[in-house]
């Protein structure tokens, strides 16, 4: 840089100096020259060409003239780096053309010093950077252009994905899809539609959507249509109807129907999603069938069992005519050969007469329980139920079973139970009283006591009856099972096992039939309780 | 005495059981009645029609015509109006006694039937 001291020039001669002045005025760039308070000094053609003022219009003026409004204060900071001898370089700022309008310049400047290196002057060279500046803004606002344009494109092919994405899964949708406009007129359909009503989608599209319901509910479709349109809410369709759909070959097939509306500018279409329910129907079908043939199995079985019992019933009332007719003469010719009606008995006659007496009457009582067990199984079994006084049928059994008894030295003992009634069935009471009763006298050894007493229950809407005996007792785990059918209790102190096991079966048969409960208690070797209720009128 | 007290009285048993009606025979035969014996409940009606009994007993359950059919057909016949007729029932009354009285019947005995009891029941029936 020392070159371009005026020594060196003196140096080379005088050619030099025009030399420096010819390069100096032939350049594009301003080339000035200035004070070191800012004056210019010296002004090339470059400067003319860029500022557009002539050399005699800017000499003698402050750089300040030139600068465009608000940079004037950076011109001041710039003169007063360079009077500290700092060389500046692409400065870039704002001047003003003589025409008015903004040059942007690019400066570089360097303190002018003397020979004896004082700062004496301003050496600033100036580029005109106006278009390469636009183009600079140009380009990043091309960039930027671009950016955005790159947003928007990839919003676009976002949107374009989605969209196909979307259009995939209706196309491919399980349920046909069609999409309707507000005549009616179909506008978008999926592949499972084709297939399910069997057009081509070429067909589908712009055609009437009413050509896909059966001619039975064609009539009335496009007002349904107007009627949804207007309502406008997400639903099945016809709930609970049974909806077909008509085919291109004529076929129909049950279907179930979701609608729901979309408003769009050109009014409110309607998007369907149509399901083919034939399997459902058949499945549902098939069920039914099964549950009628269930139905029908019930009602077959119920018949069958009806019918049984109807021939038990028969049956039974059969049988009971033939089994005691042979006991009735049985019996009744025995009586007539104890009462002697035929002539006299020896001993030993009326031994062997008493041995068949009681074992016909044994063999009428079997026969009895176990029609009478059979006919309660049956539910053939009708209670004449009344208002009793209890002592009266007390009274009856006990006397009934007295002479037995007394011939065993048991003694028999009931209270006086005169204003004490029950709701029962007078014969089948009777029945009970004399099954326990008889069992009380059996089971006592002789000397002891069987006695009847009736007390109120707790809840006073039943009297408790108690038969109770001094005899041998039942063992616990006897106690659990003696009113089941056929259970009979080890043997009587006579050594017999007589019954049938079903006297006490019966009368918990009975006794239930009246709505009341039987039970026992026993203390083996001392004696057991046999209690039983009975509702008051 | 007069001739009617003299006369016995006539029975009328009908039962299907040939031993059933002989015990019956055995039974009141030393009061004195005269027994008549009927099979089933035609033959009945016909021995009824024919000896025109005093009292009539008649087993329940008979074949060709049951003991209650006997006993209301007897009924509308006007020598029987009155007559006293007695149901021998075969179980513990299987029918209700409305029923049986309805179909004519004044008294019922449920077998096996005890001789006393027949004898008794039949003395009051007759009123002797």
């Amino acid at each position: 840089m020392n070159d371009e001291r005026p020594d060196s020039a003196e140096a080379i001669g005088m050619d030099a100096e025009r030399w420096l002045a010819a390069i100096v005025e032939s350049s594009d760039d301003a080339i000035l020259g200035e004070s070191l308070s800012g004056i210019i000094t010296s002004w090339n053609a470059g400067a003319t060409r860029i500022f557009g003022y002539s050399a005699e219009e800017a000499i003698g003026k402050p750089v300040r003239w030139f600068a465009w409004p608000g940079e004037e204060g950076r011109i001041e900071e710039l003169l007063k780096r360079l009077r500290l001898g700092e060389r500046v370089e692409h400065f870039e700022t704002i001047r003003r053309h003589k025409t008015g309008r903004k040059v942007l310049v690019s400066l570089s400047l360097s303190p002018i010093r003397n020979a004896e290196g004082m700062i004496i002057g301003i050496a600033k060279i100036a580029r005109d950077i106006t278009d390469r500046k636009e183009a600079d803004e140009a380009l990043v606002a091309s960039e930027r252009r671009l950016r955005t344009m790159s947003g928007q494109e990839a919003r676009a092919r976002a949107d374009l994905i989605a969209e196909r994405r979307f259009r995939e899964l209706i196309e491919h949708a399980p349920d046909a899809i069609l999409q309707v406009d507000t005549a009616g007129k179909i506008i978008v359909a999926n592949s499972t539609a084709e297939s399910m009503f069997g057009y081509t989608r070429e067909e589908l599209l712009g055609s009437c959507v009413d050509r896909l319901v059966p001619q039975a509910s064609r009539t009335a479709h496009p007002e349904h249509r107007k009627a949804f349109a207007e309502a406008g809410v997400v639903r099945p369709m016809g709930e609970g109807l049974n909806l077909c759909a008509l085919r291109k070959d004529g076929t129909q097939i049950p279907v179930e129907i979701s609608l729901s509306p979309i408003t769009t500018d050109r009014g409110i279409f309607i998007t369907a999603a149509i399901r083919d329910v034939t399997d459902r129907k058949q499945a549902e079908a098939q069920v039914r069938l099964v549950q009628q043939g269930y139905m029908q199995e019930l009602e077959d079985r119920k018949r069958e069992a009806e019918r049984l019992n109807r021939l038990k019933s028969d049956f039974l009332a059969s049988i009971s005519h033939e089994l005691r007719t042979p006991l009735h003469t049985i019996i009744g010719f025995s009586e007539l050969l104890a009462e002697e009606s035929a002539g006299a008995l020896n001993e030993e006659q009326k031994r062997f007469l008493n041995h068949i007496q009681r074992d016909s009457e044994h063999l009428l009582a079997l026969i009895n329980d176990l029609l009478d067990f059979s006919r309660i199984e049956a539910g053939g079994l009708n209670l004449h139920t009344e208002s009793l006084p209890v002592q009266n049928a007390i009274s009856e059994v006990v006397n009934a079973i007295q002479p037995h008894a007394k011939a065993k030295g048991i003694s028999l003992l009931t209270e006086s139970n005169a204003n004490v009634h029950v709701s029962a069935d007078q014969l089948r009471l009777k029945q009970v009283l004399y099954n326990l009763l008889n069992n009380a006298v059996k089971f006592t050894p002789a000397g002891g006591t069987v006695s009847v007493n009736v007390s109120p229950e707790i809840n006073d809407r039943c009297i408790r009856i108690t038969v109770s005996d001094s005899g041998i007792g039942i063992a616990d785990a006897e106690l659990a099972h003696i009113f089941e059918k056929f259970y009979q209790i080890g043997v009587t102190p006579g050594g017999t096992r007589e019954g049938t096991g079903l006297g006490l079966a019966i009368c918990k048969q009975l006794i239930e039939m009246h709505g009341g409960r039987i039970w026992a208690e026993s203390q083996p070797g001392h004696g057991s309780q046999f209690h039983f209720t009975l509702r008051t009128p | 005495m007069t001739n009617e007290q003299t006369t016995s009285k006539r029975i009328l048993i009908a039962d299907d059981a040939a031993s059933a009606r002989d015990l019956v025979r055995a039974i009141l035969s030393r009061n004195g009645y005269e027994i008549y014996e009927a099979g089933d409940g035609e033959e009945a009606l016909e021995c009824a029609a024919k000896f025109l009994p005093d009292l009539v007993i008649l087993d329940l359950q008979m074949p060709k015509l049951d003991g209650c059919s006997v006993a209301s057909k007897l009924r509308l016949m006007p020598s029987f109006e009155d007559t006293p007729i007695l149901a021998l029932s075969a179980g513990i009354s299987q029918m209700e006694p409305a029923i049986l009285t309805q179909a004519g019947f004044s008294q019922c005995l449920a077998k096996p039937i005890s001789p006393s009891k027949l004898r008794s029941i039949i003395t009051d029936m007759l009123g002797v």
